[in-house]
């Protein structure tokens, strides 16, 4: 979550503007296939790019220290927090269909 | 092979920001943002070209909700149960596994209501709960139910991932989801904080 404070707006009106873009390109076209085509590969470079940067962004805030004296318990309430959201989650979606 | 060259790019970033602590690379974080709100944009495109499904893109909604439920109520579960296991004060507990991923928020706020330790902790658990994202959601089973392993950080940093292994459908309740958790987050750890 390195780039959260206060872009969330930004990325909100970045996922409609796309949204109205895209729709407006199905009406005008039959045929699609090139456009998806086009917006998966941009997709992907734009993760790898991206993933880079994050990993960059990590290196520079990793505080070995800090790390290895709550490692553990980290590990554990990280670990912990993911299983249990993800049974709770399982659960719901059953419910909700 | 997709999940081990993501694996590996960002083990490369991780090695190079860490051998470059002292050398400048303050504009990381803006480029980050920047290639986001590309991505972002690039899903939205990709959705409206489905227009024909938009009947499945509106359960979305419903489905991003209810992860965003099952997320809250899992993650606080787990910090109660860590409080009985470690004997850690059930407050910090659960503002720890309140954070769901936003270190960047959980850490310096828990540092100014309980103390150094708890920024520490805050920080590094919601830190780790990010990087073990990027391992554990490619090795899931349920796409779906998955997304919630990610807490806040669906909507951005782990949104490609998602929407690269699980489409766009999947990448749209992803970032509905991060969007209700980063609302809520806030909104948690200040109530948190006023009961201690």
């Amino acid at each position: 979550m390195v780039t959260k404070d206060g872009n969330m707006i930004e990325y909100l009106v970045s996922l409609i503007l796309g949204l109205i873009f895209g729709i407006l390109i199905e009406r005008s076209k039959k045929e699609n296939r090139r456009e998806r085509e086009l917006v998966s590969k941009g997709m992907t470079l734009s993760l790898f790019f991206l993933i880079f940067f994050l990993g960059l962004d990590i290196g520079r805030k990793l505080n070995l220290q800090e790390m290895a004296q709550i490692g553990q318990i980290s590990i554990l309430f990280a670990l912990m927090t993911m299983v249990f959201s993800y049974a709770f989650s399982k659960i719901l979606i059953r419910v909700a269909r | 092979m997709f999940v081990a060259i993501i694996l590996l790019i960002l083990l490369a970033g991780i090695f190079l920001g860490f051998q470059t602590k002292d050398f400048t690379f303050s504009f990381s974080g803006e480029i980050i943002h920047w290639i986001l709100i590309l991505f972002v944009l690039l899903i939205g495109i990709d959705l409206g070209l489905m227009e024909s499904k938009m009947e499945r893109i509106r359960q979305s909604w419903k489905f991003g909700s209810v992860i965003a439920i099952g997320t809250v109520f899992g993650s606080m579960f787990a910090g109660l149960l860590i409080h009985f296991s470690m004997n850690i004060p059930l407050i910090l507990a659960i503002s720890v596994a309140a954070g769901m991923g936003w270190y960047s928020l959980t850490g310096p706020f828990l540092a100014k209501t309980f103390g150094a330790f708890a920024g520490a902790l805050g920080f590094t658990s919601n830190f780790l709960r990010e990087v073990f994202t990027f391992i554990l959601y490619p090795k899931l089973r349920d796409k779906t139910a998955g997304i919630s392993i990610g807490g806040a950080t669906t909507m951005d940093t782990t949104l490609p991932l998602i929407a690269r292994l699980s489409g766009s459908e999947n990448a749209l309740i992803a970032f509905i989801h991060g969007f209700f958790i980063s609302i809520l987050i806030p909104v948690l750890l200040t109530l948190l904080s006023a009961s201690a």
